[in-house]
């Protein structure tokens, strides 16, 4: 008698934990996608600046024709409707390596740093790289917790039913990971 | 103590300049100033003394002659007649020799060391502007703040005062009696200051790691920096936000200045500005008693108080809040 009683309480509360390990798992993937869309977001806001950064320097910088041509030209491929989603994680690590190149060639105009325009963009352009690289740490964290919830018992049974996968963290691109090379930079400029 | 709240940090200045670290000024003239009045008011102690030794020897004698009243009642009455008198004549001098080694002592080293710098003795922190820190949760009952200073360090304008917040609890014995019991909720410097970047919501870095009900409004944030989590836990509106403040090298930072302070730091990120809520055991910047024989004060007694406001100007430049990305305008 006890043992047929028991059995709707036990099928109760498989189906509770069913519930709860489901809706777990919905809203890690759900903080995945909001945390790949607010870097995203940051793109956009980077890419959005180039044009008015390029316009305030091209006078000023000469020697440096083929950087501002560069970030022009990965901004306009990254934008094109053609792109796809891989097409533009490379636009966007070409463009974090040319912008970095672009920090440290400023430095040989010093008339830029009398321009209030120039530093206002200058300080944007600071703004958005913290908040682009704030946007991927927290892609990483919902990520990782994703992946926690994909590898460990028993939510891997749910998580294999959902058809989930895992997803691909952001490594720091190996062009991000060398030194900018200076040397190089001031030869162009001279 | 008074419970002003000013109404708005200096302003920043120009990004350039540099914190000022002029010497410390020659107090010499004030030091004797002020020695006079701890000189007075120990004369006045002494006296006090004096007259109420031979009030209690007249009224022992009286008690003794007479037998009027019972020894014990006179006792209390006389106890708490005495300490009246005393604290109530001794209030005056002791209060001239206070103020006049804060505003000429204190407020003269806090000008030494900052620029646009003022200090207020009575002047602190509001504690409509503690509570909306929300850096401690437990209701307050007793709220005491003095000694704000006020100032810039380069780019970076501040407010600094101690703070003494508390709550009570009262207990019933069995026979009805009711005891009111005081607790610490914080005491110690809360330090407000502009933040290098803009935002717009709440992030607190508390140092409770564990709460049973999370924050009302705010996510908790799990960060990469597993030194700074077993420290600290960090609740935000905003997941992002709060990575865009707490940048590794913050947090870093953080974790470095809890461990030297020896301090549970709490901060809070609010309205463009950084908070930072420092326990302290000390009351600062008080004179020495004026019983004290010694003379008043000696060149490393000067090094502690200029020490003790030089806590800001350090965690200012450990926190790196003078790196602007923004210039301000």
């Amino acid at each position: 008698m006890g043992a047929i009683l028991s059995l709707p309480i036990l099928a109760l509360v498989a189906v509770l934990g069913y519930v709860v390990l489901h809706n777990g798992l919905v809203r890690k993937v759900n903080r995945v996608d909001q945390a790949s869309s607010s870097i995203d977001v940051m793109l956009k806001k980077r890419w959005d600046l180039i044009p008015n950064l390029v316009a305030a320097v091209e006078q000023y910088m000469d020697h440096e024709r083929s950087l501002l041509e560069t970030l022009t030209e990965l901004r306009a491929r990254a934008l094109s409707p053609q792109a796809t989603a891989e097409d533009r994680n490379q636009m966007d690590v070409a463009t974090s390596a040319a912008l970095r190149q672009f920090t440290v060639a400023v430095e040989n105009y010093p008339q830029l740093k009398a321009s209030d325009n120039f530093l206002q963009l200058q300080g944007s352009l600071n703004e958005v790289e913290e908040q682009l690289s704030a946007a991927r740490r927290f892609y990483n964290a919902a990520v990782t917790e994703y992946h926690d919830g994909l590898r460990t018992w028993p939510s891997s049974i749910v998580a294999g039913q959902m058809g989930l996968q895992p997803r691909e963290l952001f490594a720091v691109a190996d062009a991000e990971r060398q030194p900018v090379d200076v040397g190089a930079l001031f030869d162009r400029a001279k | 103590m008074a419970t002003s709240q000013p109404a708005s940090l200096p302003p920043d200045g120009d990004a350039t300049l540099t914190a000022t670290t002029s010497p410390l000024p020659s107090l010499e003239h004030s030091l004797q100033e002020i020695d006079g009045l701890r000189r007075a008011a120990r004369e006045r102690g002494w006296r006090l003394l004096a007259a109420l030794g031979i009030a209690w020897l007249m009224g022992i004698l009286a008690v003794a002659v007479s037998g009027i009243a019972s020894v014990g009642m006179m006792l209390v009455v006389g106890a708490f007649g005495s300490l009246s008198v005393y604290f109530i004549g001794i209030h005056g001098p002791a209060e001239a020799y206070k103020q006049a080694f804060k505003s000429q002592v204190i407020g003269r080293l806090v000008a030494a060391r900052y620029e646009d710098a003022s200090f207020s003795a009575g002047g602190g922190i509001g504690q409509a502007e503690f509570e909306s820190s929300r850096l401690y949760q437990q209701g307050i009952d007793r709220y005491n703040t003095e000694d704000l200073i006020e100032a810039r360090l380069g780019a970076t304008g501040f407010r600094m005062a101690e703070i003494h917040a508390e709550y009570k609890t009262t207990t019933t014995d069995s026979k009805g009696r009711t005891t009111t019991h005081w607790h610490t909720i914080f005491k110690g410097r809360f330090l407000v200051a502009r933040f290098s970047k803009r935002f717009q919501g709440t992030t607190l870095v508390l140092s409770e790691a564990w709460r049973l009900f999370g924050m009302s409004g705010l996510e908790k944030v799990s960060l990469e920096d597993p030194a700074f989590e077993k420290l600290f836990a960090v609740y935000a509106t905003d997941q992002v936000e709060a990575r865009y403040l707490l940048s590794p090298s913050l947090m870093e930072r953080l974790v470095a200045s809890r461990q030297k302070l020896d301090a549970k730091v709490q901060a809070a990120f609010m309205d463009d500005h950084v908070i930072l809520a420092i326990p302290d055991a000390y009351n600062r910047f008080e004179p020495p008693s004026f019983w004290s024989s010694s003379p008043l004060l000696s060149e490393d007694d000067v090094q502690t108080y200029a020490a003790d406001i030089a806590l800001a100007a350090e965690l200012i430049g450990e926190l790196n809040l003078e790196r602007r990305i923004w210039e301000r305008g």
